[in-house]
């Protein structure tokens, strides 16, 4: 399979942007002496279908970022607009799916029932929305398990499910904070293959923060470098690869790219 | 139901009345006097004999357990509602509450006897209540907030309001902590309901048949009404149990399973 071009011309029309981020600042405690300011004059711009991995040092701000963009917390300054609106209207329109490090699945709840969280809240009705997520669990390949409860579910699966959550009302962005990172090597490159195949079939734009580089390459149609705190978006790389399965990661392109995204790194936290 | 099967009944059974057996030997050897320690065929004739008097007692005493329970319990989970949703009722209410435990309660008996009226059930519902609200109140409240962050920020993201992230991730949550503390509380409301009724009242309840009949030596009786609250007490926890398994029945047995 080729690789998914980002579609839309790089300066098209801010309508035709997911996600427009300008000047975005974000200091907490701002009266305070112990004010931080984690983020400071941050661009970023996100096209329909993309797959933008963000990576940087770690504690330099991915996670507020990620917060910021789904509307759970407000910026100290700048612009910021999912499809044209705000983030927290964007919240409350449901514009969003996210899936953290930790499942957060709710124990009590077998695997169907978790799926069907955000459908219930969205007031579906109980057929549709079991239909769904028989659907879903699939998509992520746990058919068959829509009974188990979280505890008899290995982690792997559990945050299969939360993926499965998170697509399950075809959200206009799909929100990722590290959900890979509690996962065994073997566990995380199947999983990436996994959402590789989601994101093909549905059609979902993915901003997707992690702190392993092949990680990003492997699954980015672009990787944005953030900078230390206060930290912006220090550079973005496209990656060009000539498919995206798991054979690529021993080609050339793979290593190229990975060590360009590297020395990038390594330059940001130099300075 | 595990519990309720043959199998978890034998062993307790079996090593209760082999104690049971042993404590009835051990006195019939050695035979002391028997004001000391009655032996429990003695109990069991004493309460066969009185068995009108324990039942009556029982029931007062019951109903004092039960409405006290109640009404600790309904109070605890509405303080740790209301501390859970609203901050500022947190920092007032909770030292208030911890202030109250450190009270020694069962010792306020005589003063809420004078207060409310010795005869009237009121005051020794008023030292249940109190004893059982704490356990209920801290339990409750901590299964009400100990809940993962990305829970609370995912249910946010889903435009939840906080009564729905209370009603879908709180209280379930909580669930297991509140039937911890009810089983504590379903065993401290019998003690704490015998042990007013030491400090006078009405004849006819059980702390005043364990005074009474130790008083005049007739310690087989005053055994029997301990027999009696122990039944009480073991058919409280009980339902308590069955309670807990038929409200959380499903999950707990998928927990066990993996």
């Amino acid at each position: 399979m080729s690789t998914p071009e980002p579609q839309g011309a790089p300066g098209a029309a801010a309508e035709e942007l997911v996600l427009q981020i300008a000047g975005l600042e974000k200091t907490f405690n701002p009266d305070r002496p112990n004010a931080v300011t984690a983020i400071s004059g941050l661009d970023l711009a996100v096209r329909p279908r993309e797959f933008v991995s963000i990576i940087g040092p770690s504690g330099c701000g991915k996670s507020t970022l990620l917060r910021l963009v789904g509307g759970l917390i407000e910026p100290t300054a700048g612009e910021l607009s999912v499809n044209g609106r705000s983030a927290q209207e964007a919240r409350l329109a449901r514009d969003y799916g996210m899936v953290f490090q930790a499942a957060g699945l709710l124990d009590w709840r077998s695997a169907i029932r978790n799926v069907e969280l955000p459908l219930e809240l969205m007031g579906w009705s109980k057929s549709r929305r079991r239909a769904r997520a028989v659907e879903m669990l699939k998509l992520v390949d746990l058919g068959g398990f829509d009974s188990h409860y979280p505890s008899e579910l290995s982690g792997g699966m559990q945050q299969r499910v939360a993926i499965a959550r998170a697509l399950s009302f075809e959200p206009a962005l799909l929100l990722m904070d590290e959900p890979f990172g509690a996962l065994d090597e073997m566990t995380r490159e199947h999983m990436q293959a996994e959402l590789l195949k989601i994101w093909r079939e549905t059609a979902t734009t993915v901003i997707f923060i992690t702190h392993s580089i092949p990680e990003a390459v492997f699954l980015s149609t672009r990787v944005a470098v953030m900078s230390a705190r206060p930290a912006r978006i220090a550079a973005e790389i496209p990656i060009e690869l000539p498919e995206r399965t798991p054979l690529v990661r021993d080609t050339e392109e793979f290593f190229r790219s990975v060590s360009r995204v590297r020395r990038t790194l390594r330059s940001v936290e130099a300075t | 139901m595990k519990f309720l099967r043959g199998g978890a009944w034998l062993p307790p059974t079996v090593f209760g009345a082999a104690a049971l057996g042993l404590w009835e030997l051990l006195l019939w050897a050695t035979d002391p006097e028997g004001f000391v320690l009655p032996r429990p065929s003695e109990i069991a004739v004493a309460l066969g004999e009185n068995i009108s008097e324990v039942q009556m007692a029982s029931r007062v005493t019951g109903f004092i357990i039960l409405s006290g329970l109640a009404g600790g319990v309904v109070l605890g989970v509405v303080a740790a509602l209301i501390v859970t949703r609203f901050r500022t009722a947190n920092e007032t209410l909770t030292p208030l509450a911890v202030a109250i435990n450190a009270i020694p309660i069962i010792a306020l008996a005589p003063l809420f006897n004078n207060w409310l009226g010795i005869t009237s059930p009121r005051s020794n519902q008023a030292v249940v209540v109190l004893l059982v609200f704490f356990p209920v109140f801290i339990n409750t409240a901590r299964g009400l907030t100990e809940v993962g962050d990305e829970q609370v920020e995912l249910m946010q993201s889903y435009a939840a309001s906080d009564w729905r992230i209370m009603r879908t991730v709180r209280i379930p949550n909580a669930l297991p902590f509140f039937f911890t503390a009810l089983r504590l509380v379903a065993s401290l409301a019998v003690i704490a309901a015998i042990v007013v009724e030491y400090f006078g009242g009405r004849q006819d309840t059980l702390g005043n048949i364990i005074t009474q009949n130790a008083q005049f030596t007739r310690y087989d009786v005053a055994w029997a009404a301990v027999v009696a609250g122990s039944i009480v007490g073991i058919a409280l926890y009980f339902a308590a149990l069955i309670l807990e398994r038929l409200v959380t029945g499903r999950y707990v047995r998928a927990t066990a399973a993996g």
